[in-house]
C-alpha cells in the first residue's frame, strides 16, 4: 500500500495549514499492519484446509496399534512372549443417549464384565463424554457397535497381550492401561522396550520358552505334590549369566494380573528373599579349600556337639565314625561347616560372601529384586551358623548367581534377562581358585551320588548340587520345624559345567508322594532331576566342550 | 422507525461509519460467541447457570457500548484530560493490585470488590497511549520539550507496575505501541536502537527469570513439544474448516481452556469457519485501514498521535491474539478486543475505540483541507 502524498492533493489553493505531521509514517504503519493481517488470514486459510500441522497431531497421546510404543517381547529363539494389539475404549456422549437405563442394560448384556448400574449412572451424568470400559477387543467393539445405540462411541487404544498366558508371567511382568510397565521385564526394561519399538524391532530376552515351560510345569507338579504354599525356580546359563527360565508358583497371568491372588503376583524367584540354609554350604567348603583352612583328606567327628560361645551346634542324625569332608557335605553336616567357618573367621567369610554377591541385590535387572537380609552381628556364633547357611536370606536368583562360580572356574557371573549375543564380553568376577571350585563341585556331585540329593541323579547327566532344608522362623521368633523352606541348588553337567538350576518350595508338607519327607532332597531334588531330564536334550549339553568356559 | 433512524444518523454524524459498524459487529459477534461458548465454559468452571457467561457478557457489552458512545463525542482536549486522569487512576490501582490484588491463573492482576473483579491494566493501556501521545506531541510543538523521553518514562512507570504481576504480555504490547508512536512522532533512529536493545535485554531477562516465559518460548521453538492449549487451538481452527461446525457444535473447544477469552478466536473458527477466522481479520483490517487513514489526515499532532496510537493498540492486540491462536508466536494470553469475555477487557477495548472515534470525528479544522477522506 503506497503512502499517500498529501502535498499533491487537490485544494492547494486553500490557505496552507500545517500539513498533517505524520501522514506518511502513519500510512507506512498501516501497510505493516495490513501485511500482518494478510499473514494471519493466510495462516487461517492454511489451517482450515491443510488441517492442523503435524506438530499438533504429534502432541496427541493415544498410542495406536500401528505405532505401538512398546515393542514385541520375544524369547531367545524369537518366539513371541508379548505383543501389542489394537484395543478400544467404550465411550458415550450422555446427551445423545435416548434411554440410559435401556442402553446400560443392553451394553451390559453384550459385554460381560460391564456393570449395568454403574454404566447407567455414568450415562446419566451431565458430562460431554463418559468412558464406560477399556480394553475392548475388536469383536467386543463390534458387538457393542451392533447394538445400534446412538451416542455410543469408541476410541482406539493399545492393548498389551501375552499370548502364552501365565507362561513366564513373573519374568515378563505387566503394564498398566496406558502402556507403562508395572512389573517384571516390562517395568525394568521399559526404556529398552520402547527404544526397540521406535527402531521397529522386537526385544529379545534370555528366556528360552521350552526351558521355561519344562521348569514351570515341574515346579507346579512339585508344589502341588507337596501341597506347598509357594515355589520358585530359576535356570541360568552359568557362562553368560542368561536367565533361561524364571518360575514362581502360584503362576500369574500377565493378561489379567489383578485376577489372581495378591500372593500369586509375588515373584518368589527374583522378588523375595529366603533363608536358604544348607544350599549355602558349598560356599563354606569352597572358602575352606581356597584358603587351605580345609583339606579334603581331613576327618571330622560329627557326633560331637560344637559349643560356640554357649550356643550348641550339633547334627540331628550324625554320621557315625570319622567323616571325610566329602561325607560331611553329602550328609549336610552343620558341625563340620560351622567348624570350617570358625577357622576362616568372620572377616574372610564376609569378604567371600560379598564377592559371591550374596550381600547385595541379585544383579538381575528386575526392579522387584530386593536387598538380601544380612547378618547384623559379626560374632563367632553368627559366623558359625552362617557356615551352614543360617542368618542370611538372599533371593533365589541371587543364590543361582553365586552358584555360577562352579561353572566358571571359580568366577561369578551376574544373572541377566537380556539375550546374550555371541561375542559380547561376559563380566566374570573371580571368587575362588579354579581348583577350589572344581573340588567343591566334586563334593556336590557326591551329594547327588550318595548324599541327600540322590533322587536328583540321572543316568548320563551328571548333576552336582546341594540340598537345603531351612526351618522358617515361627511366631515366637524361634525356628519352626513344621514350616520349612526346602531347596535344591545344582550345576550340570558336572563334567563340563554350564547350567545352574535352583528350585525351592515354600512350606512343603510331608505327603505320601514324597515319602513323608519335606526336605529339599525329598521335594526339590527330584523335581530338578525331572526338569533337567526334560531340558537337557535341547540344551546341547553333550556337545559342550570340556574345557569351554567363560573368560574369567 | 424513521425517527429512530434519523436519531441514529444524527449520532453517527461526523464519525466514520465503517469504524462504528465494525466496532458494533465485533461486540455483537462477541456476544453471539459467548452464547455458544458459555455452556462449555460454565460447565467447566462449575457455574450453576448454563448461560451465566453469556448473560454477563451481554451486560458487559452493553456497558462497553454505552461507555464508547459517551466518550466518542468528547473534544480532543477532553480526551487528553480524561486520558491523563485515567492513567493516574489506573497506575494507582495497579500499585494497589500488587498489594492486595486477587490472584488467578498464577498472576496477580485483579482487584476484587463487592463480588466483582477489576483488571486495572485494561484501563491503563488506552490511558497510557493518550498520555504518551500528549508528551510526544508536546515534543513536536514545543521546542526543547523532551517528548520522547517523557513518553518513555511514562511507559517505564507502567511497565514497572505490570511486570511484577507478572504481565509480560501487556508490557510487550505497550512497548510495541510505544515504538510505533515514537516512529510516528519522528523519533531518532538512535532512540530506536536503544529501545530495541532495552527490549532485547528485557526479553532475555524474562526468558531467564520467568519459568513460564521460558517454557512458552521453548514450546514454540520446538514443535514436537507443543503446549496442550496451542495444539488444541490448532485442532479447533483445523476442525472448523471453511464453513465451521455450526454454532454451538464445537467439540474441541470443550477441552480448550479459556475458549471464551484468550482462545476465543480458535474456538470461534471451529464453529463458524472462515466466517469467523477471516471475518474477524476483515473487521480489524477495516478498523486499521479507516482509523489510520483518517488519522493520517489529522492536523493536530496530539490528535494524530493519540488516534493512531489507540487504533494501533486495538489492532496490534487483536493481531497478537490471533497469532497466538494460530501458533505463529509463542503462547501469550491476550484477549481479542471487543470480543473476548471479561468486563475490564471489554470496557477497556470499547474505551480505546471510543476515544479514537472522538479524536477521528470530523469537525471544523481537524482535518487537512477540511476533509477526513481525500
Amino acid at each position: 500500500m503506497a503512502a499517500i502524498d498529501v502535498h499533491s492533493l487537490p485544494g492547494g489553493d486553500a490557505p496552507v495549514i500545517e500539513a498533517a505531521p505524520a501522514a506518511r509514517r502513519i500510512n507506512r504503519m498501516l501497510a505493516v499492519m495490513l501485511a500482518v493481517f494478510v499473514v494471519l488470514g493466510a495462516r487461517a486459510v492454511q489451517l482450515s484446509f491443510a488441517g492442523a500441522p503435524e506438530s499438533a497431531r504429534a502432541a496427541a497421546p493415544a498410542p495406536t496399534p500401528n505405532h505401538p510404543v512398546r515393542a514385541d517381547i520375544v524369547d531367545r529363539n524369537g518366539l513371541l512372549l508379548a505383543t501389542t494389539l489394537p484395543g478400544f475404549i467404550l465411550a458415550a456422549e450422555p446427551a445423545k443417549i435416548w434411554d440410559p437405563a435401556a442402553a446400560a442394560r443392553r451394553l451390559a448384556a453384550a459385554l460381560p464384565g460391564l456393570d449395568a448400574a454403574e454404566t447407567e449412572r455414568r450415562l446419566r451424568s451431565d458430562r460431554k463424554l463418559v468412558y464406560l470400559k477399556r480394553g475392548l477387543t475388536a469383536s467386543q467393539r463390534r458387538a457393542a457397535h451392533d447394538l445400534g445405540i446412538a451416542g455410543v462411541t469408541f476410541e482406539s487404544e493399545a492393548r498389551r497381550v501375552y499370548p502364552n498366558g501365565s507362561l513366564a508371567g513373573h519374568a515378563l511382568g505387566f503394564v498398566d492401561r496406558d502402556q507403562a510397565g508395572l512389573a517384571g521385564v516390562e517395568r525394568a526394561l521399559d526404556e529398552d522396550i520402547r527404544r526397540a519399538a521406535a527402531a521397529g524391532r522386537p526385544f529379545a530376552l534370555s528366556i528360552d520358552l521350552r526351558v521355561q515351560y519344562a521348569l514351570e510345569s515341574e515346579l507346579a507338579d512339585a508344589a502341588w505334590g507337596a501341597k506347598a504354599k509357594g515355589g520358585a525356580a530359576v535356570i541360568l546359563d552359568g557362562r553368560t549369566g542368561e536367565t533361561l527360565a524364571l518360575a514362581s508358583w502360584p503362576q500369574v497371568d500377565p493378561n489379567t494380573p489383578a485376577a489372581g491372588a495378591e500372593s500369586a503376583r509375588l515373584n518368589r524367584a527374583a522378588g523375595a528373599v529366603y533363608e536358604m540354609g544348607s544350599t549355602l554350604k558349598p560356599f563354606t567348603a569352597a572358602m575352606g579349600l581356597d584358603t587351605d583352612a580345609l583339606r579334603l583328606a581331613e576327618r571330622f567327628d560329627l557326633t560331637r556337639t560344637l559349643t560356640v560361645d554357649g550356643v550348641a551346634i550339633r547334627d540331628p542324625h550324625p554320621f557315625a565314625g570319622p567323616a571325610t569332608a566329602r561325607e560331611a557335605m553329602a550328609h549336610s553336616s552343620n558341625v563340620a561347616m560351622a567348624d570350617i567357618a570358625l577357622r576362616l573367621g568372620a572377616e574372610k567369610q564376609r569378604a567371600y560372601l560379598t564377592k559371591l554377591g550374596l550381600f547385595d541385590r541379585a544383579g538381575i535387572e528386575l526392579a522387584e529384586s530386593p536387598e538380601p537380609l544380612r547378618p547384623r552381628a559379626a560374632d563367632r556364633v553368627t559366623t558359625a551358623i552362617l557356615g551352614y547357611g543360617h542368618g542370611l536370606a538372599p533371593s533365589l536368583v541371587g543364590l543361582a548367581g553365586a552358584y555360577t562360580v562352579f561353572v566358571n572356574d571359580g568366577a561369578r557371573v551376574v544373572p541377566t534377562l537380556r539375550r546374550h549375543t555371541e561375542g559380547d564380553p561376559v563380566r566374570a568376577m573371580p571368587v575362588f581358585s579354579p581348583l577350589a571350585a572344581a573340588e567343591t563341585l566334586q563334593l556336590m556331585r557326591d551329594v547327588v551320588i550318595e548324599g541327600t540329593a540322590m533322587r536328583a541323579d540321572l543316568q548320563g547327566l551328571d548333576i552336582a548340587g546341594k540340598t537345603g532344608t531351612a526351618e522358617k522362623p515361627g511366631a515366637d521368633g524361634k525356628y519352626d520345624p513344621d514350616r520349612l523352606f526346602s531347596s535344591f541348588a545344582a550345576v550340570f553337567p558336572a563334567r563340563s559345567p554350564r547350567y545352574v538350576i535352583v528350585m525351592a518350595l515354600d512350606e512343603p508338607r510331608r505327603t505320601a508322594e514324597n515319602g513323608n519327607l519335606a526336605t529339599g532332597g525329598a521335594v526339590a531334588a527330584p523335581a530338578v532331576g525331572r526338569t533337567v531330564a526334560r531340558i537337557a536334550p535341547f540344551l546341547a549339553t553333550q556337545n559342550a566342550a570340556p574345557s569351554g568356559s567363560a573368560t574369567p | 422507525m424513521n425517527a429512530a433512524l434519523d436519531r441514529l444518523h444524527a449520532f453517527a454524524r461526523g464519525h466514520d461509519r465503517t469504524l462504528l459498524v465494525s466496532g458494533v459487529l465485533l461486540l455483537l459477534f462477541g456476544f453471539l460467541f459467548a452464547l455458544t461458548a458459555s455452556p462449555a465454559a460454565a460447565a467447566r468452571m462449575g457455574y450453576d447457570s448454563t448461560f451465566a457467561f453469556a448473560l454477563r457478557q451481554g451486560a458487559f457489552a452493553l456497558a462497553a457500548a454505552l461507555a464508547a458512545a459517551a466518550v466518542c463525542w468528547w473534544p480532543a482536549i477532553a480526551v487528553r484530560r480524561a486520558g491523563v486522569l485515567m492513567l493516574a487512576g489506573a497506575l494507582a490501582l495497579l500499585a494497589l493490585v500488587l498489594l492486595v490484588g486477587h490472584e488467578a491463573k498464577g498472576a496477580q492482576r485483579w482487584l476484587r470488590f463487592a463480588g466483582h473483579s477489576l483488571q486495572p491494566s485494561e484501563f491503563a493501556k488506552p490511558a497510557l497511549v493518550i498520555a504518551m501521545a500528549w508528551m510526544l506531541s508536546a515534543g513536536i510543538t514545543q521546542r526543547g520539550f523532551p517528548g520522547a523521553a517523557a513518553a518513555c518514562l511514562l511507559y517505564g512507570i507502567t511497565a514497572a507496575l505490570l511486570v511484577p504481576q507478572p504481565d509480560y504480555g501487556q508490557t510487550a504490547l505497550l512497548g510495541l505501541v510505544l515504538a510505533a508512536m515514537l516512529y510516528l512522532a519522528g523519533a531518532s533512529w538512535r532512540l530506536f536502537a536503544g529501545g530495541a536493545a532495552a527490549a532485547a535485554i528485557g526479553g532475555a531477562l524474562a526468558y531467564r527469570m520467568a519459568p513460564h516465559v521460558r517454557a512458552r518460548i521453548d514450546d514454540f521453538l520446538d514443535p514436537g513439544q507443543q503446549a496442550f492449549q496451542i495444539s488444541r487451538a490448532l485442532d479447533a481452527i483445523a476442525s472448523g474448516g471453511v464453513f465451521g461446525r455450526g454454532p454451538g457444535e464445537g467439540v474441541v473447544k470443550v477441552s480448550l481452556p479459556d475458549a471464551h477469552a484468550d482462545f476465543v478466536y480458535a474456538a470461534a473458527a471451529e464453529e463458524f469457519g472462515w466466517m469467523a477466522s477471516i471475518g474477524f481479520i476483515a473487521l480489524y483490517v477495516l478498523i486499521a485501514w479507516y482509523g489510520l487513514r483518517r488519522a493520517a489526515r489529522l492536523v493536530d499532532p496530539f490528535a494524530q498521535l493519540a488516534a493512531s496510537g489507540l487504533i494501533l493498540l486495538f489492532t496490534v492486540q487483536a493481531a497478537i491474539h490471533m497469532a497466538v491462536n494460530a501458533s505463529l508466536t509463542p503462547a501469550k494470553g491476550m484477549t481479542l478486543p471487543l470480543v473476548s469475555y471479561g468486563g475490564s477487557a471489554l470496557i477497556g477495548s470499547a474505551l480505546t475505540l471510543g476515544l479514537a472515534l472522538a479524536l477521528l470525528r470530523e469537525r471544523p479544522g481537524a482535518y487537512l483541507h477540511g476533509k477526513a477522506v481525500p
